[in-house]
């Protein structure tokens, strides 16, 4: 006797959206109510977005988890000096679509303060690290944002446009043995 | 004196204290100067915390004033171990903004030589790995042996042994020496197939061998994406993500070649990863070698002949010249405005340079995306629960260079 064969339960078409290609990503945080300015195509065709420094740990969780742009990968974080202020700027990838975006956020040279993404990709914490050493941005509610790549009480942001190096690094004054005049002039994270 | 039963109780009575051990900066295991804090249980890692540093040489603040033509120079040395890497990320890069185009045989060049590279250095790493190992009795010696034949190949095509600064600005420095392809080819089919046979004949069921890889420093794939993991770690987790095949760039879409993924994840696996990762590289130069336009020393006189007399070849003569317009790039070359992230595969991962060009001779930001950087920073997930002892077979299996973390 033929056993009756139960029919599997029909697929429902899958309500996965789309991913979003190539520009735009700008119109889809806005359709999130993220205003972001845009800022065109690299020389690689990677779409660039700048958003305000409020609304980046939103922006970036969105592009992280939705099911449109699946970043999850966070390439590099670059910090840049700019007449305006510092620059952080952040080179997402997903590995699932294949597609690249790069978001900016700029702060003011009095006050740079940058909230901390290390909570969604965990290769930002060194990197904001090293964005602190080398930029002097600060990443407010970083765990652990310390200096990685100089000493610990070096004075100045090395790539800082006005940064003036150490006259003579081997005979100078010792840099450990100098006060953290870096700590004094820049105002702390509340 | 009561006996205890409760373990519970038991640990509060012989109460033991975390012992901070400081291992480095100057340690034979790693790899030039790397600082690691490590909080033991006994011989148990509880925490690792991995201090860098000790090598920062302000290569991005030196590229920032430098000119473009300048610091080609200085590229090599961010990687020591896969300079044609470094310049081909940085050349790359600079290309894209100023949108030159390179002569296809330049770019054939460049992988044949990328690809040796990459030879060298897992040849190195394998050496090294296995010192680190305890393997005493002269097993680098076999990889060095192998790995001198290829510096001297490149030492004929660039004159030097490890800061090549052979690929430049619109091509490569200058075309390969006669009769080199053949030499090449000659030794990779023969003695170099051979030789890997014999490394995996000494290492990958040695016993020994096997008790100090096997089930040790699992690294979960999606943690290593989240950390930036890239290269051979990551794909010896089960991420299939090399940029030769995920999007190829110069001319690594014209070969055929297999990525080795492994979905173990364990030192193992990283092992077995990196030496098929010998033989590919292998097929990719012989497979570059045979396909290269112009045959083994171009002839511009000959293709010119040939062109014209209707034998035509499937490339043009602006294919054939290694340098893009047959000139050097003069040192006030000048770039941009634009930006760019160019990324290439080097043996350790994914290597980029994020470059911000301002229109001017000098880069206005250069930002490197160096891969050993990130595979440190996961070391100290993979160390944890491990004795000591396994914590140099890990660091070492993630093959890290301390001047590309510190840069």
């Amino acid at each position: 006797m033929a056993e009756q064969q139960t029919q599997p339960p029909p697929v429902p078409p899958s309500q996965t959206p789309p991913p979003l290609s190539n520009g735009e990503f700008g119109a889809f945080l806005k359709s999130k109510g993220i205003q972001s300015t845009p800022l065109g195509n690299d020389a690689d065709s990677v779409e660039m977005i700048e958003v305000e420094t409020k609304d980046l740990v939103k922006s970036c969780q969105l592009l992280r988890d939705s099911a449109e742009a699946q970043m999850d990968f966070l390439v590099l974080l670059t910090s840049v000096e700019l007449k305006k202020g510092y620059q952080s700027v952040y080179t997402l990838h997903s590995t699932k679509t294949k597609k690249s975006v790069r978001v900016k956020v700029t702060v003011s040279k009095e006050n740079p303060i940058v909230p901390t993404i290390s909570h969604l990709w965990s290769t930002a914490d060194w990197y904001e690290r090293e964005s602190y050493d080398m930029m002097g941005i600060i990443y407010a509610g970083h765990p652990n944002l310390k200096r990685i790549l100089n000493p610990d009480n070096w004075e100045g942001y090395p790539l800082r446009k006005d940064y003036i190096p150490p006259v003579d690094a081997l005979n100078g004054p010792h840099p450990l043995t100098e006060t953290k005049l870096a700590e004094k002039t820049l105002s702390k994270p509340s | 004196m009561s006996i205890v039963k409760d373990t519970n109780q038991l640990e509060k009575v012989f109460k033991t204290d975390e012992m901070i051990l400081n291992m480095g900066p100057q340690h034979p295991s790693t790899h030039g100067v790397l600082r690691l804090i490590l909080n033991l249980d006994g011989e148990i890692v509880r925490h690792c915390e991995p201090v860098i540093g000790y090598l920062h040489r302000g290569m991005e603040w030196l590229g920032q004033n430098r000119t473009y033509v300048q610091y080609q120079a200085l590229v090599d040395r961010v990687d020591y171990l896969a300079g044609m890497s470094d310049s081909h990320a940085y050349i790359m890069a600079a290309e894209k903004i100023a949108g030159i185009k390179v002569p296809l045989r330049a770019e054939y060049i460049r992988v044949i030589c990328s690809e040796l590279n990459r030879i060298i250095s897992h040849l190195l790493w394998l050496g090294i790995f296995m010192l680190d190992l305890g393997a005493m009795m002269g097993f680098p010696f076999y990889t060095f042996r192998d790995r001198e034949t290829i510096l001297s190949f490149l030492e004929e095509v660039s004159g030097q042994r490890m800061m090549f600064n052979y690929i430049r600005l619109g091509g490569v420095f200058k075309d390969l020496p006669k009769g080199w392809t053949k030499k090449v080819k000659k030794w990779l089919t023969t003695d170099f197939k051979k030789y890997v046979n014999e490394y995996e004949a000494i290492a990958t069921k040695n016993p020994i061998f096997l008790a100090r890889t096997e089930q040790i420093g699992y690294m979960c794939p999606d943690l290593a994406l989240s950390m930036g993991v890239t290269g051979p770690n990551l794909r010896a987790s089960g991420v299939d993500l090399d940029l030769r095949k995920y999007k190829p760039y110069s001319v690594y879409d014209q070969f055929n070649f297999e990525v080795p993924v492994s979905t173990v994840s364990d030192v193992n696996a990283r092992y077995k990863c990196r030496i098929e990762e010998l033989r590919q590289s292998a097929s990719i130069v012989v497979q570059a070698i045979d396909k290269l336009p112009g045959g083994d020393t171009e002839d511009l006189e000959k293709n010119r002949a040939a062109l014209t007399s209707g034998d035509n070849p499937a490339f043009k003569l602006e294919d054939l010249m290694v340098l893009a317009k047959g000139k050097n790039v003069p040192p006030s070359f000048k770039c941009g405005p634009g930006e760019v992230y160019a990324a290439v595969e080097s043996p350790r991962g994914q290597l980029g340079v994020h470059l911000i060009a301002d229109g001017s001779a000098v880069p206005y930001r250069i930002k490197w995306r160096s891969p050993s950087f990130n595979n440190v920073a996961i070391l100290s997930e993979l160390v944890k629960g491990y004795p000591v002892a396994d914590v140099v077979a890990i660091f070492s299996s993630l093959d890290v260079i301390l001047p590309d973390v510190d840069r």
